[in-house]
């Protein structure tokens, strides 16, 4: 402590004068009492009595003397009902809920008492850096020569831990917490990461990138099947084939509704996709592809909606011909930006409408099943 | 005479355009009900103010008061601060018969009186002033870190909840264990 705040502190009068002068500021009172502490010292008093003193000045009562001993012991937030918390806590956002877990365990309860509902989780790794979004609000962890840096919307901290160990020490706890759910999560890595203790995490869609497709497969298991409607499988490079097929074998896809992935399939890998609603790949460019065949196979998924499947021809930059001449439809004259294709599919009342269209060196086969 | 005539001939007519305005004019004297709270200050309110709390607008009902019953009778908040009591009355009187804005600005900051208020409004059931109220108790830690919670909430630790738990028990020993020598040295 300075010469300055010992003087102050020792000296109730010049400790009042300084509340005064911030009361008469007329600024947040929270700031008040952080330049207070400034000032004169962090332990110099508790926030509840800066409190009262601020307010007794800022409503014009300027007696530094006022006797307090018989005043009531004032309420705290702990006197109200759990049914007002419950009311008060309704109005704070989820990570400031999250927040409150860690206060003390009453609040924890009372946290814990409904979902915790995030629409959005984006967590990046970089090598030297580890961020991580929650709904809006952004956290970051990284590395600095001896540990690391912890920045959170609040405060920003530094700590001796490793920036990877810090990070997911907080990923982990927040991954735990019993009623969490999270309606899209975006895990992109860019660098290694540790896996996530294995922690059952319910999430509806999830997206996730890395260079490595291997380093996906312990975060995808991680997320609970059947909870998860919608899969981006988006690794940097497309996967090879046992890995493919290794994601074919996860529960995960099995109980998907909506799927997307990078890989080129051919037209019997198509067969998997039966149980989705909706799904968008790639076709296999290293050997021809059967359209009819493409198109018999789709017809029969019942609960099918729409797909999506691009395909480029390493011969042809400009396969729209062949396709609409594999499904039989007539190519108009001219030059060709769009062909739609209209297949009724046997034994139903149900068609499949295709519309398939050149985009820069391949094609795009947009598929609706209209009723 | 023939003018005053034709004046009371047209005057005639003229009774029924008259009627139904005093038929609508004659305005229901507002009743007025009687509160108080800690320090026994009494406050005459209106029942259209007091519809914005459904006990005491439950206790209207059902007592059917006269004006003078009310008066002799108010009803009595022993477990509400005069000055908050005050608050609530105020609040009322000034949304009375209005709908209520959206937000409202003019609660009290300081956390000691906003705690009783929130208390006294969840008492008397004041839907709109309690959603008000709790807003303002959120707005207080919205933001904040764990840390700068338990400071403005004044909130204790675990370690320190525990502490003062373990004392309140010692206490209670204390005092059960006085309480049965006295009870003996009465017996003897």
């Amino acid at each position: 402590m300075d010469e300055s705040s010992e003087v102050i502190q020792n000296n109730d009068r010049a400790v009042k004068t300084v509340i005064l002068y911030e009361a008469l500021k007329n600024t947040p009172i929270f700031g008040s009492y952080r330049r207070f502490c400034e000032l004169v010292g962090h332990d110099a008093m508790e926030y509840k009595d800066f409190e009262f003193w601020y307010y007794r000045f800022y409503h014009g009562q300027t007696d530094f003397d006022y006797d307090r001993s018989t005043d009531p012991v004032p309420k705290t937030i702990m006197d109200m009902p759990v049914s007002l918390m419950y009311k008060i806590t309704e109005n704070l956002d989820t990570v400031e809920i999250t927040n409150l877990r860690t206060v003390n365990k009453s609040l924890k309860d009372v946290a814990d008492s409904r979902p915790l509902v995030f629409d959005r989780v984006q967590i990046t790794v970089f090598a030297n850096c580890l961020n991580w979004n929650l709904n809006e609000k952004r956290f970051s962890c990284w590395k600095k020569e001896n540990g690391c840096t912890l920045q959170t919307p609040t405060k920003k901290m530094e700590s001796d831990k490793s920036f990877m160990e810090k990070g997911l020490e907080y990923l982990t706890s927040l991954f735990k917490l019993p009623k969490i759910h999270v309606h899209h999560l975006h895990l992109s890595l860019h660098g290694a990461i540790a896996e996530l203790d294995n922690v059952p995490f319910h999430a509806t869609s999830v997206k996730l990138y890395a260079f490595n497709v291997n380093q996906l497969f312990p975060f995808l298991s991680a997320l609970s099947p059947g909870k998860l409607e919608s899969i981006d499988f988006d690794p940097c490079c497309a996967p090879q084939r046992d890995q493919t097929l290794r994601f074919f074998e996860t529960e995960q896809f099995k109980q998907a509704k909506h799927v997307q992935l990078k890989e080129h399939l051919n037209e019997e890998d198509l067969l998997r996709f039966r149980h989705l609603k909706s799904f968008k790949c790639n076709l296999t460019y290293l050997e021809p592809v059967d359209f009819q065949r493409v198109r018999q196979i789709i017809s029969t998924f019942e609960v099918l909606e729409s797909c999506e499947l691009k395909y480029r021809d390493v011969f042809d930059t400009f396969p729209m011909r062949t396709i609409a001449q594999a499904l039989e439809e007539e190519i108009p004259f001219g030059p060709l930006k769009t062909i739609n294709h209209r297949y009724p599919i046997p034994e139903s009342n149900d068609y499949l409408d295709f519309t398939i269209e050149q985009e820069w060196y391949y094609c795009t086969i947009k598929i609706v099943k209209t009723r | 005479m023939s003018s005053t005539e034709q004046g009371t001939s047209s005057a005639a007519p003229a009774e029924p355009t008259t009627a139904p305005e005093s038929a609508a004019a004659p305005e229901v004297p507002e009743s007025f009900y009687y509160v108080h709270g800690k320090d026994k200050v009494v406050h005459k309110v209106s029942a259209g103010a007091l519809q914005h709390s459904a006990l005491i607008h439950g206790m209207i009902s059902n007592l059917g008061y006269t004006e003078e019953q009310a008066k002799a009778n108010p009803f009595p908040f022993e477990n509400i601060d005069g000055d908050i009591l005050q608050m609530v009355v105020d609040w009322c009187n000034q949304h009375k018969g209005k709908p209520t804005p959206p937000e409202d600005t003019n609660l009290p900051k300081q956390k000691e009186k906003l705690f009783d208020l929130v208390l006294a409004v969840n008492y008397l059931e004041i839907k709109e002033l309690l959603t008000y109220c709790c807003k303002q108790v959120a707005m207080m830690v919205k933001g904040k870190s764990p840390e700068e919670i338990r400071e403005i909430w004044m909130i204790p630790t675990d370690a320190e909840d525990e502490a003062a738990e373990k004392e309140a028990k010692k206490r209670a020993g204390k005092e059960a264990a006085g309480e049965t020598a006295a009870a003996a040295g009465d017996a003897k």
